[in-house]
């Protein structure tokens, strides 16, 4: 039915069993469509956010995706600016992967600063004092540049390649890739550091507060270090689960495990400067403001538990497990760092905005919890579904690897 | 962000900002305004065929990109980085002899028969058609035999038209068998003065443009033998589910209608490699 638009010698199933495969996901993105239009409609009242909690399931979910799609404009930077030629196997599917993380992100920001009409004021009335104004700008700014960079990816399917007009503009939008490569990483590297960043000018939260370099505390640099070390994890995760359920080599193998390595040997020097920024933070920090460490741990659901496991079990073990070559040369060791690192991303983030907000800033206050409602979940999931369908049709109607027409199949049980 | 935002101050911080953000946006829509620029001029100049070939070049694998003085035993090993355009590659002028003929092209060279022909009067195209000189000034231009035989008997076949102009690489034909669809590229410019059909073993008679047209990129003699005996083993290749059962070289031609020998093939891909068609 379809095959027309499929690339000449990729081997995709058959229609009916895509169509079988994207229906719980339209189904999963109808019931977070219908949870943002009442959301719309009624207000935030639906969701458990309150004047204590501002930043909630959303938030932490934006902070996420953001710091996962990083791997576009790091994949991007390696492969125009450095010249790393062995990445362009993946390099479509990162710019599709951060497409759909970035605009996920903004939509689901629409939701939660409602009034969605009134978006221009952001830009318009700007807070000039806020880190989020910056954020705003940015994340704009670089949607914008994913969906350059996503054009000419469309403009390949086999089908609009035969429109000479097409094909022409495809060819010279390429051409130009490297000056958005540039701008992308340019517009990245300051987006997600003032994403940290904001949490670290919270003076009044000391949980969260950090001094630093400059205007820039440290959860600046952090962030940016974080999402550089998640980023090609996400991708090489993707890749290789794309890969198992087409039954195809997608890549060699070769680029996976350096992947594998380039987010091993980021995720390190993560891990080294959140070792030495937490340690600054509970000898130097607090007790200049009065405060003990202690103090913030106290509570079960937030407890230092929680702290030593963010650091060791998704900090030194993927680092330690993506850094050993004969490790992570094995699919089953690979998969596990990569896992790992990109829940550790998740979990800091979480912990970042969460714990921030738990913790009580009043002597007459007490610790809080947040669980989200329902809804919360239902736009949250809308927004997964939205990047699987966009990726799943993606990756049926272009040629998002370059090689995958030489590179043999997988028989089953066998890994990628 | 603009100066009329609530207390935005004329300061080094709000400036360095506003200036690092307004030259982002400037830099992201002058490249795009470049972009549409280079587009228009293109479509234009009619680039797109050129523009075409180039990026199947770009995608073609190792094996698919040989240099002619690889396949002639001059350059061993040797890939193409030249879109196969011949007549303006350094690299071949240091390897023709001054009558301007490759090393070894004489056919009494060829490598083992393939049970395709390779007749030393045509010349011949990477995307499998041949170009034969004609008393008249024109040239015959067919599939070769490969390209016959991966083709079978197709159910639709629309040849160019009489007075149509076509560019080196432009579609010459389109083929349709099933839901296999191909088009074959023009392995050299001209105008078109007679159309013919696979019955009749020439597609189309082309005068080109000028006495002396460029067939610089064209295969002849030896090397096209080398270059079908390879183009053979990678259908070979694509064709065999299992590796260990007899080819070629245990004896034998290709049949006649090899799709319909292997029904089960991706011959929807093979087409689109042996003619050159991403």
């Amino acid at each position: 039915m379809d095959r027309g638009l499929i690339a000449r010698g990729a081997v995709r199933t058959e229609f009916w069993r895509f169509a079988l495969w994207l229906l719980p996901w339209v189904v999963l993105a109808a019931w977070g469509a219908a949870a943002a239009f009442r959301m719309f409609a009624d207000g935030l009242y639906h969701t458990n956010m309150d004047n204590r909690f501002a930043f909630g399931l959303w938030i932490i979910f934006d902070l996420t995706i953001i710091a996962l799609g990083a791997g576009a404009f790091f994949l991007g930077f390696l492969t125009y600016l450095l010249r790393r030629h062995d990445m362009e196997q993946v390099l479509y599917t990162a710019v599709i992967v951060g497409f759909v993380c970035y605009s996920g992100a903004l939509v689901t920001l629409a939701i939660d600063v409602g009034q969605p009409i009134r978006a221009w004021f952001a830009f318009w009335h700007a807070n000039v004092h806020s880190m989020l104004t910056e954020v705003t700008f940015c994340i704009t700014c670089y949607l914008l540049v994913l969906c350059i960079e996503y054009v000419p990816i469309i403009l390949k399917n086999r089908r609009l390649r035969g429109i000479p007009s097409f094909l022409v503009l495809e060819f010279n939008l390429h051409r130009i890739m490297v000056v958005f490569a540039g701008v992308g990483a340019f517009l990245s590297f300051f987006h997600q550091g003032s994403l940290g960043g904001m949490f670290g000018v919270l003076n009044g939260r000391p949980f969260a507060f950090r001094e630093g370099v400059g205007i820039w505390p440290t959860t600046f640099f952090l962030f940016i270090l974080s999402a550089i070390a998640a980023g090609p994890s996400f991708i090489m995760l993707i890749v290789m689960t794309v890969s198992r359920l087409s039954r195809k080599q997608l890549v060699d193998r070769r680029v996976l495990v350096e992947l594998g390595r380039i987010s091993g040997i980021m995720l390190s020097v993560y891990v080294v400067a959140k070792l030495l920024d937490t340690v600054v933070w509970i000898f130097v920090t607090l007790p200049q403001l009065g405060f003990d460490a202690a103090e913030f741990y106290r509570n079960e659901m937030f407890g230092m538990w929680l702290l030593l496991l963010e650091l060791t079990v998704f900090g030194l073990l993927p680092a330690s497990i993506l850094l050993n070559r004969r490790r992570r040369a094995t699919t089953p060791w690979l998969l596990a760092g990569g896992l790992l690192t990109c829940v550790g991303v998740a979990l800091n983030r979480l912990v970042v905005t969460l714990q921030t907000q738990s913790l009580p800033t009043f002597s007459f206050d007490s610790f809080m919890v947040y669980w989200p409602s329902l809804s919360e979940w239902a736009v949250l999931l809308g927004v997964v579904a939205y990047g699987v369908i966009v990726y799943s049709v993606s990756f049926r109607y272009l040629s998002l690897f370059p090689r995958e027409r030489e590179l043999p199949g997988i028989s089953k049980g066998t890994a990628s | 962000m603009i100066p009329s935002a609530y207390e935005f101050h004329w300061d080094l911080g709000h400036l360095v900002f506003l200036g690092i953000f307004y030259t982002v946006v400037l830099v992201v829509a002058a490249s795009v305004a470049l972009a549409v620029r280079r587009w228009r001029r293109d479509l234009r100049q009619r680039r797109a065929a050129a523009i075409a070939w180039q990026e199947t070049f770009h995608d073609l694998p190792d094996d698919r990109r040989r240099c002619r003085h690889d396949l002639d035993g001059a350059d061993a090993g040797r890939l193409c980085d030249h879109g196969f355009d011949c007549g303006t590659c350094a690299r071949h002028r240091a390897c023709v002899d001054p009558a301007g003929h490759a090393a070894g092209a004489a056919v009494g060279d060829a490598p083992a028969p393939t049970g395709l022909g390779v007749s030393e009067d045509r010349l011949y195209h990477r995307g499998h058609t041949w170009v034969e000189p004609r008393a008249d000034g024109t040239f015959a231009v067919g599939c070769d035999d490969l390209l016959l035989r991966c083709l079978g008997r197709p159910d639709h076949l629309e040849p160019p038209r009489v007075g149509s102009r076509l560019e080196l690489g432009d579609p010459l034909a389109s083929v349709q068998r099933g839901r296999c669809r191909t088009r074959i590229l023009t392995p050299l410019a001209g105008t078109v003065v007679a159309v013919g059909s696979l019955e009749h073993g020439w597609l189309c008679h082309l005068r080109p443009d000028g006495p002396a047209p460029a067939v610089a990129h064209l295969l002849r003699g030896r090397e096209a033998a080398v270059w079908m005996l390879r183009e053979l083993e990678s259908l070979q290749r694509s064709l065999s589910a299992d590796p260990a059962q007899p080819v070629l070289a245990d004896g034998g031609v290709p049949v006649d209608d090899l799709m319909q020998a292997y029904p089960d093939a991706d011959w929807d891909g093979i087409w689109g490699r042996v003619c050159l068609d991403a």
